[in-house]
């Protein structure tokens, strides 16, 4: 238990940024998300599945763009050393990809991607430093993953499913490296609720 | 039987403040969407308990929110917090509940603590 303790109090923001470089996985999303059927089971789907699953995917697209103006608010704060305005950067990327991802499959389930909001709430005022920051962005990956693993037993189609699952292991990954980052232990426990 | 009373009273005060506690933790399950004082994704939770569903000013609800003619309770809120598209269809909250008698009493707990008194609401 000290050991681990130890070691991850040890990996600082340098092992932060090399753990970032490796993350890659909106190609799989993409391919994930490319063969979607809207056969639910063998079955059709009926309207009333689809337009649920199109409003939680909506759901899910309104928490991506705040993620995404968070990066940016983030990354325009002028608090970032650079190497973490690198990672910020990289983050927010991926926030954009899964935004993608979800308008396209929208649209071929039939219905309207949700845009961004003209302006968002965050609390600029308690972000005086980077790791203030960081703790801000640990705290809205922290919640996506809930709410995707929320989300992911309404669906009835397993492809929509996976592609949540995707998106909610890059976030996940997200968030474990924002922990790191601010010398928490990145994986706190066995599970997540 | 004042004493008796009393310490009842002492009790469920305690037991409440301890689901309230237990309750906040649960919370940060909804903060993918949600936070106590403004609007995100998810309408703000501040002053929720007594107030009309789809009511606050300010959030864009669905339709199906809004016709719902629901009051938040804590009996609704349970019911909701169980499965929010089962008791609302239509509702863009696209979560699939808490099914722990024990954590939906302790996280309405929290919700219903969050009024305009409370430091978090301020």
């Amino acid at each position: 238990m000290t050991n681990n303790t130890n070691k991850h109090q040890t990996l600082n923001r340098r092992g932060f940024l090399k753990s970032s470089g490796k993350l890659a996985l909106s190609g799989t999303t993409i391919a994930i998300v490319g063969g979607l059927s809207i056969a639910h089971a063998g079955k059709t789907a009926s309207s009333k599945e689809l337009a649920q699953d199109v409003r939680i995917l909506n759901t899910a697209i309104a928490a991506e763009h705040e993620a995404v103006a968070a990066y940016q608010l983030g990354a325009e704060s002028g608090l970032l050393t650079t190497g973490t305005l690198k990672v910020a950067v990289k983050f927010q990327g991926h926030h954009k990809e899964h935004i993608d991802v979800l308008a396209s499959t929208i649209r071929k389930l039939g219905g309207r991607a949700t845009h961004a909001k003209s302006n968002y709430n965050f609390p600029v005022d308690q972000l005086k430093n980077e790791a203030d920051v960081l703790r801000f962005a640990a705290s809205l990956e922290r919640g996506a993953v809930s709410a995707y693993a929320g989300a992911i037993p309404l669906f009835d189609n397993s492809d929509l499913a996976k592609a949540a699952a995707s998106i909610l292991a890059d976030e996940a990954m997200h968030w474990a490296i924002l922990r790191q980052a601010l010398s928490l232990d990145p994986v706190p426990g066995a599970f997540f609720s | 039987m004042v004493a008796c009373f009393a310490g009842s009273h002492t009790n469920a005060y305690s037991d409440n403040n301890l689901d309230i506690q237990a309750g906040k933790n649960i919370y940060t399950r909804c903060t993918g969407c949600h936070t106590y004082d403004y609007h995100r994704t998810g309408p703000k939770h501040c002053g929720l308990v007594g107030r009309k569903a789809g009511s606050t000013p300010g959030f864009e609800y669905t339709q199906a929110m809004k016709d719902s003619d629901i009051i938040w309770t804590a009996a609704t809120l349970e019911k909701f917090l169980y499965s929010p598209m089962d008791m609302i269809p239509g509702t863009s909250m696209g979560f699939s509940g808490i099914t722990s008698p024990t954590e939906l009493k302790q996280l309405t707990a929290f919700l219903l603590s969050l009024s305009d008194l409370n430091p978090l609401c301020q």
